[in-house]
């Protein structure tokens, strides 16, 4: 066996064993909408139907925030075979993450015929902060980078062989992710304009592909404009800069009172500049140090503190970024038909996620590969430029050091502290609520949960019971309120927006009754538990932090 | 001929550098941050007109910086546009437009930069002096200019300083009072010049032999930024700034070089330069003071300049709250009696003594008063109130 295809494999492994390892208890909870997208897989699996009675569809209603299907489909063997639970619905993305290191390999390989490059991009991804972090995940973000590094291998693969059937496969792969994810729609359809075009100007006289090229894109175009013109005006008003409440808006109010609205003022500082100079700066913030080495804290489920390179890889990154671009400007005679293709994967990346306002994050997932190839590529062509031997130890030496501890520092993060201080991240108590009430289910007779515990608690029993679809759909009580299903009781369990002493006045405790709160809630009722004989029992005792959930059981 | 078109790209630089840095010079910023009190302390300096004296220095200085680059890429290259270029870069980017508007020591160190840059030919010589340069500022640094950031991570830091965000949109992140609204280190036309710029740099005939100046003032500039942890990120990375302006000076000459067929675009490419340097200057001109009047000590001074004018208030009783009162006291009015005063005691010393008493709005509550009750109020520059005599 040849020595490269060793060491890729055993890269690979590396890449599968960090995804894989203790995958049920680390991270240390699901969060709702890994629940969500668990229940709708054990739903078509059982009913053919997702949790609204809808058979097969193309989007899933889920909450009300249309999830996409692919991930859905592609876990229903793993979760008929080995039942609802975390490890079946994690498959998928482990899977995903792990073929993504093959692809950057194959990509780097393609692009630059180094072998070096290409196993040490290939190294990159496997160990990547991002990487881990969204293949431990039961949603969709490792698909979106997977199809994404898929659909570029073989479009590389149709430029090089010409043979259309690549072409096929990359179209497949791209239409896989325009299904996978929403804001990969963007880049699905982006992707496939830019290689119709630059079809166009580089393959003369290529009808076979052009044409069908031309007519999914089209396709593809018209069924994201009809289908969600709506819910994604909506969607930008909420995530996005837009709307009259957002900061670019206050920011041009500021001004104009400072100015007192004169003509100069309205020059420049009205909505068109503002938004433009938005835009920029979010697309320019994608490159920027800030994003790609290190990350804030975040609130939700996103990689804390770690950007998808290790910092000692930024350089490295800015060097090829720019070996890239002066090497697509350099070439006379005609573009270097792979390079240019890695700066067009490179410049349309970040359209999935400019246009929003909150952090880059997972929805800039299009560009994994982007940052390790380009790292790996401008590593090996500086250490390759150096003449001196020990000039080269040197640099690897020193490279190699820092970004074992950069890895060992992040793995140890994230396999050691995270489960313990994320807890509340991943929704620890509420993934523990709904074990014990699944556990305890035949016990009572009904079952209460405040919607203030989390949104919508109901999904997590729905998925660790994993509660019978069809009765799902029969005994379920929901409101719709601003584009969201809101469940209000199915079965035996209700979910009130806020449990008060009132509403606890009007509950029929003759029978047994069961109740769960936050310590918010738990302050107003202290009066009322007391007087009527109820036992308080916090959920996690390890939790000691303001959001603690507490049980109240009728002792009566 | 050629001396010719040095001179007047000199002068250009000049008039550049008065009319775009001195517009307004002396009174914008409204009042004196406290880091060029303690500076002007030093100097043994106590009248506020003084520090607009100052402040004509840093312009000075930081009009000197830009001919000294000119001069430096002139010899170089040889090439008098090129010149132009650089030092019209270094002319209208904000974050050298910002350190001209106060008095700080960090335009020095730039200004030995600039001196090495344009008359140290001989490599090795050049290098040591850039590289004393970062050890010259952790001395000054040790004076303590801003807060302490020593805690911060590094790396952190460093990532946070270099970020385009940061560098192109919304400046120092650290320190608001030295940043212009809206508005980053660079322009945001300034980011493509900067990658054309470090392709230029390392790509063209005209710079092949000096690859180590380039190299020098970046490694200088971030042994600079790594030894001056407690300064503010706008003054640790100044250095580094300056290789930074270098080649985004050298990108709006490729910039203009590759496109002086295409009339259209280079008119276009001139006009967006103008409009950003036109929008940064609204900012600073008209938003700066109503943002960060408080940092700059406007109400403070305001307070003081009250207090002089009425000599029969012969002493104050102040909030500890408003502790910084005590470095404007120290400068404009030294002679005057003080003392400050704890939250639980500022009740009954104010109303026993009949002594006048600054307090800040929540205090206003303890001594049942309203804003229209107090003897005079002290309004932030956008007339927001800060404080209050009793």
């Amino acid at each position: 066996m040849k020595k490269y295809l060793i060491l890729l494999s055993i890269i690979i492994l590396i890449g599968l064993l960090v995804r894989s390892y203790a995958i049920d208890r680390i991270p240390p909870g699901i969060d709702w909408d890994e629940a969500s997208y668990g229940y709708n897989i054990y739903s078509i699996v059982k009913t053919g139907a997702d949790e609204w009675g809808k058979k097969l569809p193309l989007t899933f209603t889920a909450f009300g925030d249309s999830k996409q299907p692919m991930y859905v489909y592609l876990s229903v063997p793993f979760v008929a075979i080995l039942g609802l639970n975390i490890v079946s619905v994690k498959i998928i993305p482990i899977l995903a993450g792990t073929l993504s290191i093959l692809f950057a390999y194959l990509v780097a390989q393609k692009i630059f015929s180094n072998r070096f490059v290409s196993l040490l991009s290939a190294l990159f991804l496997a160990l990547s902060p991002f990487g881990i972090f969204y293949s431990r995940l039961a949603f969709e973000v490792s698909l979106f980078g997977a199809f994404t590094l898929a659909g570029i291998y073989f479009e590389l693969q149709y430029l090089d062989r010409q043979k259309w059937w690549y072409w096929l496969y990359s179209t497949i792969c791209l239409i896989g992710l325009y299904f996978s994810h929403n804001p990969a729609k963007i880049i699905a359809v982006t992707l496939i304009f830019s290689f119709l075009v630059y079809h166009v100007f580089l393959l003369k006289n290529k009808k076979k592909v052009v044409i069908p090229t031309a007519a999914i894109f089209l396709v593809l175009f018209f069924v994201t404009i009809l289908q969600s013109k709506q819910s994604w005006y909506s969607r930008l008003r909420f995530v996005g800069i837009f709307g009259d409440k957002k900061s670019v808006v206050l920011q041009i109010q500021e001004y104009r009172q400072g100015d007192k609205n004169n003509i100069v003022s309205k020059i420049l500082h009205n909505k068109p500049v503002f938004f433009s100079m938005t835009l920029l700066e979010n697309y320019v913030a994608h490159f920027g140090t800030s994003f790609l080495g290190y990350s804030a804290e975040p609130d939700t489920v996103q990689v804390p503190i770690h950007g998808p390179l290790y910092p000692v890889q930024i350089p490295f990154y800015y060097y090829g970024l720019i070996l890239i671009i002066t090497g697509v400007l350099r070439k006379k005679g005609g573009l270097n038909k792979f390079t240019t293709v890695l700066l067009i994967w490179v410049v349309v990346a970040p359209l999935s996620s400019f246009i929003t306002e909150g952090g880059i994050n997972k929805r800039y997932m299009g560009a994994l590969g982007t940052w390790e190839i380009l790292s790996a590529y401008g590593f090996v062509t500086l250490f390759s430029s150096l003449r001196d031997r020990w000039a080269k130890i040197a640099l690897g030496a020193f490279c190699s050091t820092i970004y074992l501890v950069m890895v060992l520092s992040f793995l140890s993060f994230y396999f050691i502290a995270l489960p313990s201080e994320y807890k509340n991240v991943y929704f620890y108590q509420q993934n523990l609520m709904a074990k014990q009430i699944t556990a305890d289910y035949k016990k009572y007779d009904q079952i209460f949960v405040s919607k203030k515990t989390t949104g919508e608690p109901q999904i997590f029993i729905l998925f660790f019971s994993g509660f019978d679809p069809k009765k799902y759909i029969q005994t379920k009580n929901y409101l719709w309120n601003d584009n969201w299903y809101e469940v209000m009781a199915f079965d035996k369990t209700r979910y009130p927006r806020e449990i008060t002493p009132e509403y606890l006045s009007k509950v029929d405790f003759s029978k047994r009754s069961v109740a769960y709160i936050t310590g918010a809630e738990l302050v107003n009722l202290s009066d009322y538990l007391q007087e009527h004989s109820f036992t308080v029992i916090p959920l996690d005792p390890t939790n000691l932090g303001k959001f603690r959930l507490y049980k109240i059981i009728n002792t009566l | 001929m050629k001396l010719t078109k040095t001179a007047i790209a000199v002068f250009l630089i000049i008039i550049l550098n008065i009319v775009i840095k001195g517009l307004g010079l002396g009174i914008i910023p409204h009042g004196i941050a406290t880091e060029e009190l303690a500076l002007v302390s030093l100097l043994h300096i106590h009248s506020q007109s003084s520090i607009i004296v100052l402040r004509f220095i840093s312009l000075f200085v930081t009009t000197v910086i830009p001919i000294l680059f000119f001069f430096g890429v002139q010899k170089r290259t040889k090439n008098t546009y090129e010149a132009f270029a650089v030092s019209l870069a270094l002319s209208v980017h904000p974050w050298i437009y910002m350190l001209s508007r106060f008095f700080n020591p960090y335009i020095f160190i730039l200004l030995i930069v600039s001196l090495i840059f344009c008359f140290v030919e001989n490599k090795r010589l050049s290098v040591i002096g850039y590289f004393s340069i970062p050890f010259i500022a952790f001395a000054m640094s040790l004076f303590k200019f801003g807060e302490n950031y020593a805690n911060a991570s590094f790396i952190s830091n460093f990532l946070q300083i270099f970020d385009t965000r940061t560098l192109f949109f919304s400046g120092d992140y650290a320190s608001f009072y030295l940043r212009i609204p809206s508005t980053g280190f660079f322009m945001m036309a300034d980011i493509l010049p900067f990658i054309f710029g470090v392709y230029y740099a390392f790509n063209s005939t005209s710079w092949k032999k000096h690859h180590s100046v380039f190299f020098s003032l970046i490694f200088s500039g971030i042994v600079f930024f790594m030894v001056t942890p407690q300064s503010l990120p706008a003054i640790r990375s100044s250095l580094l700034f300056l290789s930074f302006s270098l080649f985004i000076g050298l990108g709006y000459y490729f910039i203009a070089h590759a496109l002086k067929h295409f009339r259209l675009a280079f008119v276009a490419a001139i006009f967006l330069l103008l409009a950003n340097i036109f929008f940064y200057q609204e900012l600073f001109l008209n938003h700066f003071d109503n943002r960060n009047s408080t940092e700059w000590g406007y109400a403070k001074i305001q307070a003081v300049n009250y207090l002089k004018s009425h000599r029969e208030i012969k002493a104050i009783y102040i909030t500890r709250r408003l502790g910084n009162l005590e470095p404007y006291l120290t400068f404009l009015y030294p002679s005057m009696k003080r003392r400050y005063v704890e939250d639980d005691k500022i009740k009954i010393v104010c109303t026993t003594t009949g002594t006048a008493c600054i307090v800040t709005e929540e205090q206003l509550s303890i001594f049942n008063k309203s804003k229209e009750q107090v003897r005079k109020t002290f309004d932030s520059y956008g007339g927001l109130p800060e404080f209050f005599l009793l």
